[in-house]
């Protein structure tokens, strides 16, 4: 009994997780735009995730080794110390959307502009990290986050056209407004929102961190499985929901509270102050999983006493560098630089640099020194093959894409 | 080295090199960025490179003279000289004596405490002037 | 000088050139050039009264609603920004690009009483008086009269770029 209520609670947590200021953002700028049409990537994202999720969770709990040790252990010091670059910045703009999301669901909660609640939203983020246990921030956000279900009630409520939406998502083309180079420029944002390669440090560090062993693989797996996909399902519920009331009104995302309107039409206020909550449990849990991404993936690498379980002092420049990151993106957001703009760039800059991640795990996974008998077999390494032809196509089409439409305007 | 100072070595002349006794360890592979923890099993640092005894660089090697040995592991900014090129100044490694490794597996082992060694200073630093300092900094997380 | 630091400053000067260049040749009023901006004061108006609409039926907060407002203010400010660079050297240019500032200023001002309603709750100053008057609005006061205004400055702006051949 408990062990099931463990398996759906870890369930619960992954689907709540999931979500993010880059999913709740780009889904709903792409379904205000594109309708269903892009709902594919996310089908390819979740798929990639788990792939992705369960060969780094794998790889922490058979050799108790976190992603970022193995990537400088096996690329060596030049193309590790590249890969720490580009992930850590990722992870700061990261960190700095997700902060302005909390700041911003806040605003739409109070109506006090969202610069005056940046810096309690930095004080909250920091707290928890330095005083709660991994275990309940886990749970806890994950849950909560969990409102964001309102999205689908919302879905059925509008008593949408189904057939139109179907059509859209299993017949996919381009809508006339919106060229060819824009279309493909938005799936790769929603690629790299789907794959945000800071999940991978949290997972991975996240398994040390809570100290699993080959035995609770099985769950890990099963967490990831279900939640993910489920997670997805959402995520292309907060598509539809801006496809089926702003599309047609001719309204393009480009603010959080845009994201609300169709929640409100359907549900009146009692579902806005359920999206909220919901946006604001995501954004701060996925806040607490960058700032530790960010810690993790800078104390891997040099090798520094790192981890939640430990006393804050007895991790004291993992410490300090989460309080530095969490201050720097604070300065960022008080320049005053769109939080929305921040996140769309830092989507796209996310499937950039996801290479830099997955290969080491897809090489690492193979390696027999770390793994012994657990290396990937044959219809996973199948999967991962394909998927790192996908990774690197995203990667190398975003810069390009991004020039020729201008960022996706 | 220059060419010219090289006496050149016909290809007979070379001997195989003798059989090591015991585990044969690939510096660059065991121990080359290798996580290093202290004999509580709290991180200490990573090996950012290797300090040799022996023969100094461009000198020619004496005939019989005793094969190079580790000496220490070596942290701190020599890990910027070993990816963009140069050396630090002897004085600004940070040695961890060889003499502390208890143990190489794919983790490296000191037998003694990290806040005894020079290469936690920065760690030890931050704890007593920053992070030791924010209320609830040396408790459990709650 | 070393070489590299030669080409480095070759690099840096072409930078330099190309940034001055594309700044000197700002873009001139046309269908093209107009269709962003327009479009995004189209659905900075549009969400705008949606809003007032939720919040007319009380499906809104008023902290949404204004948050909702306020962002699209923001949205009608940075369009009105892009056009007021453009550079019209014929008068039929000068006169479409006067044409659409002056309809995102009617946008802007509806935006502002939208806003202003929006923020007022449900007991604000100005509730007596319309029920003196046998209104019976839901939701926070003058908000019909806003949404009407919204309405108007939305049918402007659509007309105008129906005119300037705006799809």
């Amino acid at each position: 009994m408990k062990r099931l209520l463990g398996v759906a609670l870890g369930i619960l947590t992954a689907i709540g997780g999931f979500v993010d200021i880059g999913d709740l953002v780009t889904n709903a700028v792409v379904g205000s735009r594109f309708g269903l049409s892009l709902a594919w990537v996310v089908v390819v994202g979740v798929v990639g995730i788990c792939l992705f999720a369960n060969m780094s969770g794998r790889v922490a709990a058979v050799s108790g080794r976190a992603t970022f040790e193995v990537i400088r252990e096996r690329m060596g010091p030049r193309a590790g110390l590249a890969n720490l670059g580009a992930s850590f910045l990722i992870n700061l703009m990261t960190v700095t959307a997700e902060i302005g999301g909390i700041a911003l669901a806040l605003q739409l909660a109070s109506g006090v502009a969202y610069l005056l609640w940046v810096p309690v939203a930095l004080l909250a983020v920091w707290l928890v990290i330095w005083r709660v246990k991994f275990k309940i921030m886990e749970n806890v956000t994950g849950l909560l986050g969990l409102s964001l279900v309102v999205f689908a009630v919302a879905l059925f409520l509008l008593k949408p056209d189904w057939g139109v939406l179907a059509s859209q998502a299993f017949t996919p083309s381009v809508p006339k407004e919106e060229g060819a180079g824009v279309y493909w420029y938005f799936a790769i944002a929603l690629f790299g929102a789907a794959m945000t390669p800071y999940e991978v440090f949290f997972f991975s560090s996240g398994a040390v961190e809570e100290r699993w062993k080959v035995k609770d693989l099985l769950q890990a797996r099963i967490n990831v499985l279900l939640g993910f996909p489920l997670g997805g399902f959402l995520s292309v519920a907060i598509a539809a929901c801006a496809a089926v009331v702003l599309l047609p009104a001719g309204i393009s995302v480009t603010t959080l509270s845009q994201v609300a309107l169709p929640v409100a039409q359907a549900g009146g206020q009692l579902a806005l102050a359920v999206l909220i909550l919901g946006v604001v449990a995501a954004t701060f849990g996925a806040a607490l999983e960058t700032t530790l991404s960010s810690g993790y993936t800078l104390a891997q690498f040099f090798g520094w006493s790192w981890g939640k379980f430990r006393r804050p002092a007895q991790a004291a420049r993992f410490h300090m560098s989460m309080i530095v990151v969490l201050l720097a993106g604070a300065a960022v957001l008080v320049t005053g630089v769109d939080p929305i703009l921040v996140t769309e760039y830092s989507v796209v800059f996310s499937a950039i640099a996801l290479p830099l991640t997955y290969l080491p795990i897809l090489i690492v996974s193979n390696d027999p020194q770390y793994m012994g008998e657990h290396v990937n077999n044959r219809a996973v390494n199948i999967a991962g093959l394909v998927y790192l032809v996908i990774i690197l196509a995203a990667s190398l089409a975003a810069i390009p894409l991004m020039i020729a439409t201008g960022a996706g305007a | 080295m220059s060419a010219a100072k090289r006496r050149t070595i016909q290809p007979h002349e070379v001997k195989p090199a003798p059989r090591p006794a015991g585990l044969v360890l690939d510096a660059q592979l065991h121990l080359l960025d290798r996580q290093v923890l202290d004999v509580d099993g709290v991180p200490v640092t990573t090996v950012d490179d290797l300090e040799l005894s022996g023969p100094v660089p461009d000198e020619p090697i004496p005939e019989g003279a005793a094969p190079p040995s580790i000496t220490a592991l070596l942290t701190g900014p020599v890990l910027g000289t070993r990816i963009f090129g140069g050396r630090p100044p002897s004085d600004r490694l940070i040695r961890i004596p060889w003499d502390v490794v208890a143990s190489v597996d794919t983790v490296i082992t000191v037998g003694v405490r990290s806040d005894s060694l020079d290469a936690s200073w920065v760690e030890r630093w931050l704890r007593n002037h920053v992070i030791g300092r924010i209320p609830g900094g040396s408790h459990d997380p709650g | 000088m070393t070489r590299q630091g030669r080409r480095l400053a070759a690099i840096f000067l072409a930078l330099a050139v190309l940034a001055g260049a594309l700044a000197a040749c700002s873009p001139r009023p046309s269908a093209d050039t107009l269709e962003k901006p327009a479009k995004d004061v189209f659905a900075a108006v549009q969400a705008a009264t949606l809003a007032v609409d939720l919040r007319i039926k009380d499906s809104t907060t008023a902290a949404a609603g204004s948050t909702a407002a306020d962002d699209m203010l923001g949205e009608v400010e940075s369009a009105t920004d892009e056009v007021e660079g453009f550079t019209a050297p014929t008068e039929k240019e000068k006169s479409l690009r006067d044409d659409m500032l002056a309809t995102f200023a009617t946008i802007s001002r509806a935006l502002l009483h939208a806003r202003d309603a929006l923020t007022a709750p449900g007991n604000a100053p100005g509730k007596a008086e319309q029920q003196e008057q046998g209104q019976s609005g839901a939701g926070a006061d003058g908000l019909p009269e806003v949404l009407g205004e919204l309405r108007s400055a939305t049918d402007q702006l659509k007309a105008l770029m129906t005119k300037a051949g705006i799809q």
